[in-house]
Order: C-alpha cells, then structure tokens, then sequence
C-alpha cells in the first residue's frame, strides 16, 4: 500500500491562515493584522512556501495603466489549507489535553 | 542607482522567476507602495525587509536545484587558497595567533571571504526575469 505523506502546518502558517480567513490580504497587511507576531522580511518566503503547498493562492493585483513601480500581490486561503489548518487546530487542542482528559 | 533599481538587478543576477515573482517582487511592492503612502514608516526596516526577502529567496532557489553542492564543493576552492597562503605566509603556524579569539577570527575571516568569488563568478544563471518588463520604480 502506498503510503501518503501528511501535509505540515506550522504555528505561523496557521496564524497566517487565521488572518485570511475572512478574505483575501496584501502580505504588508497580514504583518500589520498580526500585532507582531509575523515579521516583514520573512512574510513573503513563508507565503511562497505555503502557496507551493497549496494552503494559499496568490495574484497581482489588477492597476490603472501608467501605475509606476510593481504591482502589489493580494493572498487568499484555499479550502484545502483552511482544512488542513482546522485539522491541525483540533490536533493541537487534543494534544494539550492531559492525559485523563483525554479519556 | 536607487535601493529598489538594486535589488531588482541583483534579483536578475541571482534569483528564478518564480522566487522573484513571489518573494522579492511582492517585497519590492510592498515596500513601494509605503513609501508612497501617508503613514510614517522605517525605512531602515522597510529595506532591511526587502533585503531579508531577497536572502530568503536565494536560499530557497539553493534548496530547490542541485548547485548548492557545487557551490559548496567550490567553496573549498578559496579557503583552501586561504588556508595554505597562511600556511606558507606563518611559519609558526597557529601560534602565531595571540589567544584563541584572534585564531577564530581569522577562520571566520576565511569562511565570509570564501563564498564570495564562488558567488561572483559561478552562481548558476537563473534565466530571464519578467521584470525587465517592470514599469519603472519610483525614485527613492
């Protein structure tokens, strides 16, 4: 039987996914949103890697012709990663639990 | 040369499409869209944030081919060079260090010197970046 690998979400994925659950965000934003907690210059390698993932998607935004400088990048969860954050959430809440809770 | 106008370049140099496209460039955007708003930044930080996304990229290109072996295999090159011009240039060899601080220094010295010509001249091509299509940056 092939053995399927189980997809990792770490704690600042998952806040990330938290933020775009409501809707679609620029990564300045999410920085911005999060108090503190995710820092600018590492923001943009995490997105990419959770967008090779699959847990987010990402587009440029759309600008009025004659715009100077780059087009700012807009980011949205998919339904996959919003799974994969809820599974992890109750995976994390069930381990904080002690053992005769669990029970 | 404006702080963006060099981060593109050596984004051309050293970066994949892709690594720009969704590190740097979303990086660059951002970093210029603030300059152009109301609200008081940092600048330090504000580059200082393009500059770690533009570190993070590269990383993530080295993790995702085969050079990163090479480079390394290189590497050797330069600090061996290094290694035996100390060699022949101090006959007493590490004594000639005053205390041990001195001796990790010059090792540390060794280690940040050597990547550089490697970078330099055998980073590996990463092909053409859109962003020789990229509408003009404003003027830092």
């Amino acid at each position: 039987m092939k053995e399927s690998r189980l997809p990792s979400m770490s704690v600042t994925e998952s806040l990330i996914l938290d933020l775009l659950r409501a809707r679609e965000r620029y990564g300045l934003e999410l920085v911005d949103t999060s108090g503190g907690r995710l820092k600018r210059g590492s923001i943009y390698v995490t997105l990419s890697r959770m967008e090779a993932k699959g847990f987010v998607e990402s587009w440029q935004e759309e600008r009025p012709p004659g715009a100077i400088g780059l087009p700012r990048r807009l980011y949205r969860a998919t339904d996959y990663g919003l799974k994969v954050h809820d599974a992890y959430q109750l995976l994390r809440e069930a381990l904080a639990l002690k053992p005769a809770e669990a029970r | 040369m404006t702080f963006i106008d060099w981060a593109t370049r050596v984004s051309t140099r050293f970066l994949s499409d892709r690594a720009f496209e969704l590190i740097v460039g979303p990086a660059i955007a951002d970093y210029e869209y603030e300059q152009c708003s109301v609200r008081s930044i940092d600048a330090a930080r504000a580059r200082l944030a393009v500059l770690r996304a533009l570190a993070g990229a590269a990383w993530t290109d080295l993790k995702a081919d085969s050079s990163t072996g090479t480079l390394f295999t290189l590497t050797l090159i330069p600090a061996s060079y290094f290694t035996f011009m100390f060699a022949l240039c101090a006959p007493r060899g590490i004594r000639v260090f005053s205390s041990t601080e001195a001796a990790i220094a010059f090792v540390i010295a060794i280690l940040l010197l050597s990547p550089i010509p490697v970078i330099a001249c055998c980073w590996p091509e990463r092909g053409e970046n859109p962003k020789t299509q990229i509408p003009s940056s404003k003027s830092q």
